[in-house]
């Protein structure tokens, strides 16, 4: 039987006035203060209410977030055992791909690739979509309250992915954080950001289109690199007297350095201005420029990308570890539990490990603990495996041409957590094109059907 | 274990029970019960793009070959190995055993798997072919004389009923069974073996099967002769990795 462990709430005091505790004492929230309020009354409302879900036929599994991460955990945590009642929180009407979304910024794929139904994922998975966020936890009772109510499970997997991090580019008011993701939009969050990316560089008549590379371990390594190569391929095909800067705040590429290195020189020569030991101290919105260290640099247009951390909703839970610098959470890195609660899983992007922030990573890691969560609750359990990382980037937009990786990960007691047989293609080809758009249409089958 | 007999015998499912017939009249030898097969099989002959019988001394070693078989659409690798390929037990993706029944042909190195991945069904067309047998060895992989899928990096032993060496693939390719007659030395594709993935194959690429095979076609038996050529031929691009 699980220890009993701290639950989310009583820090939190979002619920004032005896009409609101009323209506939420049924639902098992703590209260405070006095007086009544009708207003916050109607608030309480899915957070009061038993979400409309069938009666579960067996043991319940809720899983948060339908992303590379939730969608494969969702699927796989069904077919591992088909007894789970599963049910998959996600508030995106639609899935839209991140990877895969730098080759339609220069047209080599549309968006019917990257598009996807989540009503499909669910029927095919054999498990409910429940379009909503979770917005707290009591993991004694085991009750989880979302947009759309509450749900009692048996075990639950928060992979909520990313947030993103304004304060870490100098800009520290929240009014100019907001001005700042709607104006220049980072692009690793999926949906909106991609299609006003996209229509920047449909408008975009000339001049400097700024991108750069945050610290720490940011959601998609290659991401700001592949992106450099593939506006530099849309300007030299349209035309376009532009010219791409990549402000890195490393020596060189965080991953198929040579392979990048390269394709700025051969490929791209006169579209890349690649500036290393560049690290954003400071963007002023209006002024469309961006302080370093070195000096300004002004831009015509922009995708700016700060740096990462877990989804607010793990540090809202209690659940963030504080000596994590990008607040991940703190679980057993082997078996991706909380400690104290077998019933409490995190994965995806939201995992403390130092693995690479990326859909074959989550995906395959989601295989292997959909597994672990199956077989415990059968009473057995799953040996850990490493999550894999394959890694394909187009850095020839013209002839469709991509680069690629393959690594492992294993930990070393002493030495922590590092890369393990790794393959590296460095050298481009059509071949591995195709191959790299294959690999997103394969694990979009493996998600979606 | 091993005689001199055509141990090849294809598999007639009538809902209950198994039948082998052993093909050059040696002693039949039952198979363990197959994870899946196939009601009423056809068998077809295979033949090169000329429409003459494909000699199985034709085939050349290390051939990264492809047919269609059982469907009109469904495509299977034709590979020669190096060395007889010995009856394997291998387990489906439900975690059943089953024993593959080895290379065909007078040197028993000729083997035939269907060409869609265990994994997340990369598969073979005109355009591009991502699985595929080579004898060298891969870049990504470090392996030589397998089948790789070059969309995630699945390995396949040939020689051994295709059964997972490296990569997400979690069960074999499907083996398509194969005859050989000794005195015309031709070749037949007479049934299956192992986790067909058809009706997945069917939901995933219909619009493109339709288009490329027609509407009707794609999902019918092929009958008599079915083509085999090297992949080469066939697809635009075969993908090494």
């Amino acid at each position: 039987m699980a220890k009993r462990s701290k639950t989310g709430l009583g820090r939190r005091d979002f619920l004032k006035g005896a009409a609101l505790a009323t209506a939420a004492s049924g639902a098992g929230l703590v209260s405070a203060g006095t007086g009544a309020s009708p207003a916050l009354a109607a608030v309480a409302g899915p957070l009061s209410r038993a979400a409309d879900l069938p009666k579960p036929a067996g043991q319940r599994v809720i899983v948060v977030g339908g992303g590379w991460s939730g969608l494969t955990m969702a699927k796989y945590l069904k077919k591992n055992n088909p007894k789970f009642d599963v049910v998959m929180i996600e508030p995106n009407a639609t899935f839209f791909s991140c990877p895969l979304s730098n080759l339609w910024l220069d047209n080599v794929i549309d968006t019917d690739l990257l598009l996807h139904s989540y009503t499909d994922a669910a029927k095919a998975g054999g498990y409910i979509w429940l379009q909503g966020m979770l917005v707290q936890l009591d993991r004694e009772k085991r009750r989880a309250f979302t947009t759309a109510g509450y749900i009692d499970y048996d075990y639950i997997v928060l992979s909520p992915g990313i947030d993103y991090n304004y304060a870490s580019l100098g800009v520290k008011d929240p009014g100019e954080a907001a001005r700042l993701a709607q104006t220049y939009p980072a692009g690793f969050k999926p949906g909106s950001e991609h299609l006003s990316i996209k229509a920047k560089l449909d408008d975009f008549e000339e001049g400097v289109f700024l991108l750069n590379v945050p610290t720490g371990n940011y959601r998609c390594l290659p991401g700001p690199y592949e992106r450099a190569c593939m506006i530099a391929s849309y300007f030299k095909a349209e035309g376009i007297k532009g010219k791409v800067v990549l402000l890195d705040p490393n020596e060189k590429p965080t991953i198929k350095a040579d392979g990048f290195l390269a394709a700025f020189k051969e490929l791209h020569k006169g579209y890349i201005d690649y500036q290393t030991a560049a690290t954003i101290t400071g963007v002023d919105v209006a002024g469309k420029t961006v302080e370093t260290e070195f000096g300004k640099v002004k831009f015509a247009d922009a995708a700016i990308y700060p740096r990462v951390r877990a989804a607010r909703l793990i540090e809202d839970l209690g659940l963030a570890d504080p000596k994590s610098p990008q607040l991940e959470g703190k679980i057993d890195n082997f078996r991706y539990t909380v400690p104290g609660d077998d019933h409490t899983y995190i994965a995806g992007d939201a995992r403390p490990m130092p693995f690479s922030k990326s859909g074959n990573t989550a995906n395959t890691e989601a295989h292997i603990v959909s597994r672990m969560i199956a077989a415990r609750a059968q009473g057995k359990d799953s040996p850990w495996e490493s999550p894999n990382t394959i890694c394909y980037s187009m850095v020839d937009g013209e002839g469709k041409q991509s680069i690629m990786v393959d690594a492992k990960y294993k930990f070393t007691k002493g030495k922590g957590w590092g890369f393990t047989d790794v393959k590296l293609i460095e050298k481009w080809s059509k071949k591995l094109g195709k191959a790299n758009i294959e690999w997103g249409k394969g694990l979009y089958r493996d998600m979606f059907s | 274990m091993g005689n001199e007999t055509d141990r090849r015998g294809f598999m007639k499912i009538c809902g209950k029970t198994a039948l082998t017939v052993a093909v050059a009249g040696a002693a039949a030898r039952a198979a363990t019960a197959p994870a899946f097969a196939l009601e009423n099989a056809p068998r077809v002959r295979l033949v090169t793009a000329d429409g003459k019988p494909l000699k199985a001394s034709a085939l050349p070693m290390h051939a990264n070959w492809i047919f269609h078989y059982p469907y009109h659409s469904t495509p299977a690798l034709l590979i020669r190995v190096e060395d007889p390929a010995r009856p394997t037990e291998v387990e489906d993706k439900d975690g059943k055993s089953y024993t593959w029944p080895g290379g065909t042909g007078p040197d028993k190195s000729i083997v035939a798997f269907a060409a869609i991945c265990a994994h997340a069904l990369s598969t073979d067309n005109r355009e591009t072919s991502f699985i595929n047998y080579r004898k060298v060895r891969n870049q990504m992989t470090g392996h030589g004389r397998v089948i790789t899928c070059c969309a995630h990096a699945s390995v396949y032993d040939p020689a051994a009923g295709a059964r997972v060496l490296a990569g997400p693939a979690k069960f074999p390719l499907a083996a398509v069974l194969l005859e050989h007659d000794p005195k015309t030395d031709e070749l037949f594709a007479t049934g299956l073996m192992g986790s067909e993935l058809y009706g997945e194959f069917f939901k995933a690429y219909r619009r493109d099967l339709r288009k490329e095979f027609g509407r009707r076609k794609y999902k019918t038996f092929v009958k008599g002769d079915t083509i085999a050529m090297p992949i080469s031929d066939y697809s635009e691009d075969a993908i090494e990795c």
